[in-house]
């Protein structure tokens, strides 16, 4: 009877010996990636140099350079089933010998499963380490006199386990699903986390639904986009009244629309029996990302 | 004799002053609900183009933040104003003008009692000084409760359909006295109940550089039933009300307000009525103070003519609060 029991915990480690690694999260390197569906146009720069137009199944190796053109759209498919979509005028690349991409520009997202060792986004203001998750990454460049500032929006869409660290790895900082960092590449201090609507952000964006295959983290970015819905509804959260589309540089603002009823007990914001939804509500933002650096509240 | 008359005058006049600042209260009720900008997403971007705007904006929707509001029943506020008044004896018979102090200390608490009902108890104790005209100087204490419910909630942005309109059922339940500043002699008391009804919606104001500028108009309805001492001043109120707010630049907005209220004295034959326009704009500095520059006209028809006059009253007002 041992002698069975002996054989069946033998033969049952033999079976799930080769995938702890994965599922213990060991590293499996981003060693290269599929054009899985592609809009328009798509190019990928090799590191000689030599540029050349992708199509669908192309493989893309690391260190390349991923570029899309104007009003296209690129989707890429590493083997562990990670994904990555880029909007309109993006590009990034990754370690063929790590788990690390790089977002250089543009718009970039990004779905990581579980078990697979998580993903190092670097982009030109944070470093993001995630596991498990959607995350969006945008980078965005403002002239500012004869110099180009970069920030960084890093969203995190849906799941558990992210933060995100200067590049000189300093200031750490969590993430939970729904909230996401603004960024501006050289600060000193990283920014607090704020909160943001994941259904206004995802639920019309041609990123995640302009593609063939659903978005894997579909249904976490539904139970995400429920649990804010319920602290909406209860008051837990609101809107600001401002919101940025685009890259990050339009910025529009809610309507002076009809009120909202105080919800009772809670903290009445200093814009509420006034009406000034704007500018308060960008002061409550201020204080919220920090007032002593740049906010992306300023960028007009 | 010389301080009977004026303690008639006084009486007199503070009947009818409290008629006048029971209009003016009214405001604070009338905007008591939470004027946050909220739903559809109007307005076009307000910053520059860029060429293939259109594909950035598909791609991805509005990063829009959201807010996580602290749970901060009590409140604690200081209302200081300096306000010019053209007639403040309320009569058309030589009218006199003065400018007065009005300085309002008060405090609040809201419990969570039911969801969409507001709920919040108050306590507030005002003083009133004249400049030229002390004799008419007095004291005031008011306590109450205030209830609002939501009949018909605005949507939530991007979660929930919209709705043209917002319902709002209130009601309030206060007594109030005011005494001379010597002797603490009663001079004036009312116990005040009022229900009302008021609708918010939403509207675009055209502006001149042909960008529609967002309102937030509202209307509406008030009832109140005041049984007051000395007894005939006891009245009911029937008030109708329109206004509307919006933002001027950022952290400043103006509201407007106009109003027609009936007057019906229950104890002896009058009845008045009494059309008030108001405009305030309100700067808010911080969360903790705000600045306010408003002016009201208000004009009263008796059926005693005693009692009708118009008035003007316009000044600057500071703001002081804090919630915890």
């Amino acid at each position: 009877m041992n002698r069975w029991r002996g054989s069946f915990f033998l033969v049952g480690a033999l079976i799930t010996f080769p995938l702890l690694p994965a599922a213990n999260g060991s590293p499996t390197a981003l060693e290269s990636a599929t054009v899985s569906e592609l809009k328009n146009e798509m190019s990928y720069q090799a590191a000689d140099g030599s540029e050349r137009a992708a199509k669908v199944e192309d493989v893309v190796q690391g260190r390349d350079v991923v570029k899309t053109g104007g009003g296209s759209m690129a989707e890429l498919e590493f083997p562990d089933g990670t994904l990555t979509r880029l909007g309109s005028h993006s590009a990034f690349t990754f370690a063929p010998e790590s788990r690390e991409v790089q977002t250089r520009s543009g718009l970039s997202v990004f779905f990581i499963p579980k078990g697979m060792g998580g993903l190092r986004i670097v982009s030109r203001a944070v470093v993001g380490a995630v596991e498990g998750c959607t995350v969006v990454v945008e980078e965005i460049e403002r002239p500012q006199g004869a110099n180009t500032q970069h920030w960084t929006k890093f969203l995190l869409v849906e799941g558990s386990r992210a933060s995100v660290l200067l590049p000189n790895g300093k200031h750490t900082s969590s993430l939970r699903a729904g909230q996401g960092i603004f960024q501006r590449e050289g600060a000193s201090t990283l920014s607090p986390p704020f909160d943001f609507d994941v259904k206004a952000l995802t639920e019309n964006a041609t990123i995640f639904t302009g593609f063939h295959r659903p978005w894997p983290g579909l249904d976490d970015i539904n139970a995400v986009i429920e649990k804010q819905f319920r602290a909406l509804k209860d008051g837990r959260l609101v809107h600001t009244s401002f919101y940025w589309t685009g890259r990050g540089t339009q910025q529009g603002t809610l309507p002076a629309q009809f009120p909202v009823p105080e919800v009772p007990g809670m903290q009445t914001p200093p814009y509420n029996d006034s009406g000034s939804r704007d500018g308060l509500l960008l002061y409550e933002f201020d204080n919220i990302t920090g007032a002593n650096q740049p906010t992306p509240s300023s960028i007009k | 004799m010389v301080s009977r008359t004026s303690g008639s005058v006084k009486l007199f006049w503070c009947s009818l002053f409290v008629a006048a600042s029971m209009a003016r209260a009214q405001e604070p009720q009338l905007f008591l609900i939470d004027q946050r900008g909220f739903g559809q997403l109007g307005p076009a971007p307000s910053t520059q183009s860029q060429p293939d705007e259109a594909d950035y904006r598909e791609e991805l929707g509005p990063l829009h933040p959201l807010i996580a509001l602290r749970y901060t029943p009590f409140q604690a506020y200081s209302d200081t104003s300096y306000l010019y008044d053209s007639n403040i004896l309320l009569t058309d018979h030589k009218p006199v003008s003065d400018m007065v102090l009005d300085q309002v200390f008060g405090a609040s608490y809201s419990p969570r009692l039911f969801n969409d009902l507001k709920t919040t108890l108050y306590y507030q104790h005002y003083i009133d000084r004249y400049d030229s005209n002390s004799a008419f100087d007095f004291d005031g204490d008011q306590a109450g409760v205030d209830l609002a419910y939501t009949l018909v909630k605005p949507p939530i942005p991007y979660h929930e359909e919209q709705t043209s309109s917002a319902w709002t059922l209130y009601g309030d339940g206060s007594y109030e006295r005011l005494t001379l500043t010597t002797g603490d002699a009663l001079i004036y008391g009312m116990a005040d109940v009022r229900i009302g009804l008021r609708c918010d919606y939403n509207a675009l104001l055209p502006r001149w550089t042909g960008i529609l500028k967002p309102i937030a108009p509202f209307y509406g309805y008030q009832f109140d039933w005041r049984v007051s001492y000395p007894s005939v001043l006891t009245r009911a109120d029937n008030t109708g009300f329109l206004g509307a707010s919006m933002d001027v630049v950022r952290n400043v907005y103006l509201q407007v307000l106009a109003q027609a209220q009936w007057q019906d004295y229950l104890d002896v034959n009058r009845s008045d009525i009494t059309e008030t326009v108001s405009a305030s704009l309100i700067w808010h500095i911080n969360k903790y103070a705000s600045l306010n520059a408003s002016a009201l006209f208000a004009n009263n028809n008796s059926s005693l003519n005693a009692f009708s006059y118009k008035v003007l009253s316009a000044g600057p007002n500071v703001t002081l609060q804090i919630q915890f």
